[in-house]
C-alpha cells in the first residue's frame, strides 16, 4: 500500500514536471525584433567564429542607416547551410535573404528556389547594375540571362612568393618569373630535402585543376554549358600530373599532410612549407593578421607558352533572395548595402572589413576602400585583376555539383598516376553525359 | 583472486587505458595551447607529435573564458539541459512501459510488431528527414522545441529493444507470485520489474542524456532562433570558413564533454548498487 | 486473471480477444501511437517518393521503378559504395563485440579503481564527433602523427593511413574501436544482472575462472550480445559522419560509404527520389540480416532465470 501511494506521488510529480517544463518551452514567440514598427528581414549566413562580429556589425549598420526594415541575422554552420535551406524551402518557410558560398546558383535557379533579381530591382537600378559592375562579377551573378544573385565577395587567385626564399637563389621582386615554365624551374630550385631525402620544403606545387585551368586557356563553363575537356583543361591537368609525377605522389601526399593548418599563424605561406603558392586573395589579410612583417611578393600567375596572362578562376559568395521570401524589397535593400551597389562608401567599408574584392569600380574608388588598400597595399594586385579579360567562372547548371565532384576526382586520379589526363577528363565528360541522359529519362532538366 | 591475477588485470587495464585516453587528452591539451603552439615544430623542421607535445607550455587558460564568451554558452547550456531532462524522462519512462509489453505480456502479432519496431531503426534517416520535416511543419511545430521533445514520450526503439532483453532475463517467479496475489500487470511492472532493472534503466538514461546533449541535427533543422540553440549547435560555430579556431573549439568541446563524464562517473554507482539488488534476487 | 472456462465461453469473441490482448497492447500503446503518428506517414512518403523524382521544390513526378533499375543496373557507385559498407560491417561489427565484451569483463573484476577505469574507457565515445575527427586525423597523420611516430621508432615507415587507398577504410575501422565504450556500458549492465550465487555455486563445484566465464558469464550475456549484434549491423550500414568529416569518400573512393553516397544524392544533387530508393534497398538488406540473426536466436541466446 505504501509503495503504491509513493508510486502515485511520483507519477503526479512527474506529470507536474512535464507540464511546467512544457509551458516553459512551448509558445513560439515572434522573431526577435529589437526595434518596433519595422518589417523584419530574415538573413541566413554562415559567418561564425572570427567573422561573426564583422558581419553582425554590418547588419547593425544597415539597421541604423534606415528605419523601414530590420535585418535579423541567423548564423548556420557552413556545411549545413545548404541542407537547412533546402529543407526550409521544401516547407515553404525560407529566410528572406541568404548568403551561400556553395556553387549552387545554377541548380537553385533551375529549381525555382531563388528569385531573379531583375524582377525586384527597378529598371533604373538594373541599367546601372549592368553598366557599372565588373564583367566578371556580372558573369558570376547571372544565369541564363537573368541576374540571380549579387556577388558578395569574389575569390580570385594569384601567386604569392616568399621573398626570403627567393633571395636565397638570387631572385628579387623585379625578376619574378615571366612564364609558367620559368616559375616551375624556380620552384624546383627552391625545393629542400633533408638527409634522408624527405621533402622539407616544396618550391611550387600546383593543385586545384579548376583554379589552374584559366591560365592555360581552359574553362569549365562555356556560356552556361559545362565542359571539361577543352585543350586548356587538358594542358592544366597534364601540368598537375607532371608535378606530382616529378615529386612522386606519395611524397607529396605525406608532405601536404604534415602541414599544420590551412589558416592561422601556421599556414603554409607563413610557415614556409611552400616557397611559391597560387592562392586566394584572403591570404593577404591573414598574413597581415598573423605575421605582418613577412616579406612576400604578389603577382598574377605567369602564363605558359601560348597561355593567358592575368588569368584566374573566380569563385563568388552569392547573396540570393529565395522565391518564398516574404519581404523581398527589404532583402534587396539590404543586399545592395552589403555589396555596396549604389552605396560605394558602405560597400568599401564592408568589403574592407571582410577583406573582399569590390563588385564595381565605384566601390574600388570609394574613400573607405582606398583606406583599406592603404592598409593592405598588396591587395591592389587583386583589384587590378578584376578588370582582366582572362577570368573564368565555375560550372553552373543542374549538374554543377556533380560535375565539380567528378572533376576533382579526376584530378585525384591523375595526381596518383592512376589515369592519364586525357582519360580522366574523357571519363568526366562520359559521366556527365550519362547523368544528363538519366535526368532526361526522368523528365528533369539536364542542361 | 590471487595477487598475481590482480596485478595482471591492472597491467592490462593500464596498458589499454593509455590509447583510450588519447583523444580526450589531446582535446584538453590543445584547448590549453595558443594557436601557434598547436603545431609547434620543436626545432625539427616539420611539426612533430610526441607525448612531449601533449604538454602545453605556457598553459593558456584564457581559451576557456574566450570560448565561453564567443557564443552565448549560458543560454545554450540552459536550453540543452532542459532538453536533456525532458528527453531522458520521456524516453526512459515510455520505453520501459513498451518493453514490458513486449517482454512480459502476450498479444496478437507480438513478434510482428517487435520486428517492425526494430526495422524502423534500419531506415537511413536522411530520407525520412524530409517527410518528417513536412509533418512537423504541417503541425505548426517548426521553429519550436516540440519536434525535439514530444517524440521522446512515445518510446525509442533502441531502448525498447534493450529493455526487452533485460526484462526477459528476469526470473518469472517473483512476477508469478505477485500475479497470484491479485496484482495487475501494471502493478507487477512498477513494483517488481522496475526496481530490479535499475542498471538497465540507468544505462538508458545516460545514453539518452548523451544523445540529446550531442544532438546537432535536430536543432539545426528545427530551430531558427539563436536564443533556442543548444550547446552542440554552438560548438559548430567555431568552425569558420577559412580554417577553424582549433584551440577555442577544443576548449568548447572539453567544456561540452565534461558534464557527461561527471554524470557517468557518478551514475555508475547505480550499476554497482545493482549487484546488491540482484544478489537479493537469488 | 481468473477466468473459468465457462466464463470464457459465455463472453463474446470480441470481449475474449480484448481480455487476452488488451493488457499487452496497452503496454505497447505509447510506441504504437508514436509509430502511427510520426513514423508511418514519413515511411510511406519516402517509399512513394522512391518511385518518383523529387527535388524538394517541385511536386514529385512519377517514374515508376526507374530509380531502382538505374541503381541496380546502371550505377557503378551503388555497387562500390555497398561493397565498402559491407567490408566495413563484416570487420567492425565482430571486432566491436569482441573488444566490447572483453573490456566489460575486465572492468567487472573486483579490483580497486574500477569507477575510474570505466569512466576512462567510456570517455572516447562521448568526445564530440568533430573533435574526435580532428584528433584522429592528427594521430593518423603520416608525417607528424603518433602512430607513424611510434612505428618510426621501430624503423618502419607507416603508410599514409587516411589518404592511402589501401589503408583508409581500415583506419576508420580502427577508429571505430574507440567508440566501443557505448556497447561496453551495456555489457557491464548485463554483467551486473548475473546472479552472484551462480558463481558461488560454480566455485564450490571446483570451476576455475575461465570455466566460470565460459559456462556462466558468456551464456548469460548472450541476450545483450544479441542486442549489440543487431544494433551493430544496423549502425554499420548507416556509417556516415566520420567518413563525411574526415575523408569525404576518398581516397580513390575507398571510403565512399553507402550512406555518404545517399546523402550526396539527396542533398547535393537534389535527387530525393533516387536517394529514397537507395534507402529502401539498404533497408531490405538490413532487415534480411536482422531476421536471420533473429531466427538464429534460439540456438545461442539464453533466457530466463
Amino acid at each position: 500500500m505504501e509503495g503504491s501511494a509513493l508510486d502515485k506521488l511520483k507519477a503526479v510529480l512527474g506529470a507536474i514536471l512535464v507540464v511546467v517544463v512544457a509551458a516553459y518551452l512551448l509558445p513560439p514567440p515572434p522573431p526577435e525584433l529589437h526595434r518596433k514598427n519595422r518589417i523584419p528581414v530574415i538573413f541566413w549566413h554562415a559567418f561564425s567564429g572570427e567573422w561573426f562580429p564583422i558581419y553582425d556589425g554590418m547588419i547593425q549598420r544597415f539597421n541604423e542607416s534606415q528605419d523601414k526594415f530590420e535585418v535579423i541575422g541567423v548564423v548556420v554552420p557552413g556545411e549545413e547551410l545548404t541542407t537547412k535551406f533546402l529543407l526550409s524551402a521544401s516547407g515553404g518557410a525560407t529566410p528572406d535573404i541568404i548568403l551561400n558560398w556553395d556553387p549552387v546558383l545554377g541548380m537553385w535557379s533551375d529549381k525555382g528556389l531563388i528569385s531573379p533579381l531583375d524582377d525586384i530591382m527597378s529598371p533604373a537600378e538594373k541599367q546601372e547594375f549592368l553598366r557599372r559592375t565588373y564583367p566578371i562579377v556580372k558573369r558570376n551573378s547571372m544565369y541564363r540571362g537573368k541576374i540571380m544573385a549579387l556577388v558578395d565577395g569574389l575569390d580570385m587567385f594569384a601567386v604569392y612568393y616568399r621573398a626570403e626564399d627567393l633571395k636565397d637563389v638570387g631572385v628579387d621582386e623585379k625578376h619574378l618569373p615571366a612564364t609558367l615554365e620559368d616559375l616551375v624551374a624556380l620552384g624546383r630550385k627552391l625545393d629542400k630535402r633533408d638527409g634522408q631525402g624527405h621533402l622539407r620544403r616544396i618550391g611550387f606545387l600546383p593543385k586545384g585543376i579548376i583554379n589552374l585551368a584559366p591560365t592555360f586557356g581552359g574553362k569549365f563553363n562555356d556560356n552556361g554549358h559545362i565542359v571539361a575537356d577543352t585543350p586548356g583543361d587538358l594542358a592544366a591537368m597534364s601540368f598537375i600530373g607532371d608535378a606530382n609525377h616529378f615529386y612522386s605522389f606519395d611524397a607529396v601526399d605525406r608532405f601536404t599532410q604534415s602541414l599544420a593548418a590551412d589558416a592561422g599563424p601556421n599556414m603554409p605561406l607563413i610557415a614556409g612549407n611552400f616557397s611559391i603558392m597560387f592562392d586566394g586573395e584572403w591570404r593577404v589579410k591573414q598574413v597581415a593578421q598573423y605575421q605582418p612583417d613577412l616579406p612576400y611578393y604578389l603577382a598574377p600567375m605567369p602564363p605558359p607558352k601560348g597561355g593567358k596572362p592575368n588569368a584566374s578562376m573566380s569563385a563568388p559568395n552569392y547573396l540570393m533572395i529565395p522565391t518564398a521570401a516574404k519581404e523581398k524589397q527589404g532583402a534587396w535593400e539590404f543586399a545592395k548595402f552589403c555589396v555596396g551597389f549604389l552605396h560605394p562608401e558602405d560597400g568599401g567599408r564592408n568589403m574592407g572589413e571582410m577583406g573582399w574584392l569590390p563588385d564595381d569600380p565605384e566601390i574600388a574608388k570609394a574613400k573607405s576602400y582606398l583606406a583599406y588598400l592603404r592598409k593592405y597595399p598588396k591587395y591592389k594586385v587583386f583589384v587590378d585583376l578584376m578588370a582582366s579579360p582572362n577570368l573564368e567562372i565555375e560550372p553552373q547548371g543542374p549538374l554543377q555539383g556533380f560535375a565539380t565532384d567528378q572533376i576533382n576526382k579526376a584530378e585525384d586520379a591523375v595526381s596518383r598516376g592512376e589515369s592519364t589526363p586525357e582519360a580522366a577528363l574523357q571519363k568526366v565528360m562520359q559521366q556527365l553525359s550519362d547523368e544528363k541522359k538519366r535526368l532526361r529519362d526522368l523528365g528533369e532538366p539536364a542542361e | 583472486m590471487t595477487i598475481y591475477q590482480k596485478i595482471a588485470i591492472y597491467l592490462v587495464l593500464i596498458a589499454l587505458a593509455i590509447p583510450a585516453l588519447l583523444p580526450m587528452s589531446w582535446m584538453v591539451s590543445t584547448s590549453l595551447k595558443t594557436d601557434k603552439q598547436v603545431f609547434a615544430t620543436e626545432g625539427k623542421g616539420t611539426p612533430t607529435v610526441s607525448l612531449h607535445s601533449l604538454v602545453p607550455s605556457p598553459v593558456q587558460w584564457k581559451n576557456y573564458p574566450n570560448a565561453l564568451a564567443a557564443v552565448p554558452f549560458r543560454t545554450y547550456l540552459r536550453n540543452t539541459v532542459m532538453l536533456c531532462l525532458i528527453n531522458v524522462f520521456g524516453v526512459v519512462l515510455s520505453s520501459a512501459i513498451v518493453a514490458y509489453g513486449f517482454a512480459r505480456t502476450n498479444f496478437v502479432a507480438k513478434n510482428f510488431f517487435f520486428v517492425l519496431m526494430i526495422s524502423t531503426m534500419a531506415v537511413p534517416p536522411q530520407v525520412t528527414m524530409v517527410p518528417v520535416f513536412a509533418l512537423f511543419r504541417a503541425l505548426g511545430w517548426y521553429g519550436t522545441y516540440l519536434p525535439l521533445t514530444v517524440p521522446a514520450f512515445f518510446g525509442a526503439p533502441f531502448f525498447i529493444f534493450l529493455l526487452t532483453q533485460f526484462f526477459q532475463k528476469l526470473p518469472e517467479d517473483m512476477s508469478e507470485a505477485a500475479r497470484l496475489d491479485g496484482s495487475s500487470e501494471w502493478g507487477i511492472f512498477t513494483r517488481v520489474v522496475l526496481p530490479l532493472s535499475k542498471p538497465a534503466l540507468a544505462t538508458c538514461g545516460i545514453f539518452q542524456f548523451m544523445w540529446t546533449w550531442n544532438d546537432f541535427l535536430g536543432p539545426l533543422i528545427y530551430l531558427n532562433r539563436p536564443s533556442l540553440y543548444t550547446v552542440a549547435y554552438g560548438l559548430q560555430q567555431f568552425m569558420s570558413k577559412n580554417g577553424g579556431e582549433w584551440t577555442l573549439l577544443m576548449a568548447g568541446a572539453t567544456v561540452f564533454t565534461a558534464p557527461i563524464i561527471v554524470l557517468f562517473f557518478f551514475a555508475q554507482k547505480t550499476f554497482i548498487q545493482g549487484i546488491a539488488t540482484t544478489g537479493a534476487k537469488g | 486473471m481468473h477466468i473459468t472456462t465457462e466464463a470464457l465461453h459465455r463472453t463474446s469473441p470480441v470481449r475474449r480477444w480484448l481480455r487476452q490482448n488488451a493488457t499487452g497492447l496497452l503496454f505497447i500503446s505509447p510506441w504504437l501511437l508514436g509509430f502511427l503518428a510520426f513514423t508511418v506517414g514519413p515511411f510511406f512518403s519516402s517509399v512513394y517518393l522512391s518511385f518518383n523524382t523529387y527535388d524538394l521544390v517541385h511536386a514529385p513526378k512519377w517514374v515508376g521503378p526507374k530509380n531502382y533499375t538505374t541503381l541496380l543496373q546502371k550505377d557503378p557507385l551503388f555497387w562500390s559504395s555497398m561493397g565498402v559498407t559491407v567490408k566495413y560491417a563484416v570487420v567492425s561489427v565482430p571486432l566491436g563485440i569482441l573488444v566490447g565484451v572483453g573490456l566489460a569483463l575486465l572492468l567487472n573484476t573486483k579490483v580497486r579503481g574500477q569507477a575510474v577505469f570505466r569512466t576512462i574507457f567510456f570517455m572516447p565515445s562521448i568526445v564530440p564527433t568533430v573533435a574526435n575527427a580532428v584528433v584522429f586525423m592528427w594521430i593518423l597523420n603520416p608525417e607528424i602523427g603518433l602512430i607513424n611516430g611510434l612505428l618510426g621508432m621501430l624503423n618502419i615507415t607507416g603508410p599514409s593511413w587516411l589518404t592511402d587507398p589501401h589503408w583508409a577504410l581500415w583506419s576508420l575501422v580502427f577508429m571505430s574501436l574507440w567508440g566501443v565504450g557505448n556497447s561496453m556500458v551495456i555489457y557491464l549492465a548485463g554483467l551486473q544482472d548475473i546472479p552472484a550465487h551462480l558463481y558461488e555455486a560454480a566455485t564450490v563445484d571446483g570451476a576455475n575462472a575461465f570455466q566460470r566465464m565460459s559456462r556462466i558469464t558468456l551464456p548469460l550475456l548472450t541476450p545483450v550480445i544479441f542486442f549489440n549484434l543487431i544494433m551493430g549491423i544496423i549502425g554499420s550500414f548507416q556509417y556516415f559522419t566520420e567518413a563525411y568529416v574526415m575523408t569525404k569518400g576518398g581516397p580513390d573512393g575507398s571510403t565512399s560509404f553507402y550512406a555518404l553516397y545517399l546523402f550526396q544524392r539527396a542533398w547535393t544533387y537534389l535527387d530525393m527520389g533516387y536517394a529514397c530508393a537507395m534507402a529502401w534497398i539498404v533497408f531490405v538488406i538490413v532487415m534480411v540480416l536482422t531476421v536471420i540473426v533473429f531466427r538464429s536466436r534460439r540456438r545461442w541466446v539464453h533466457f530466463g532465470g
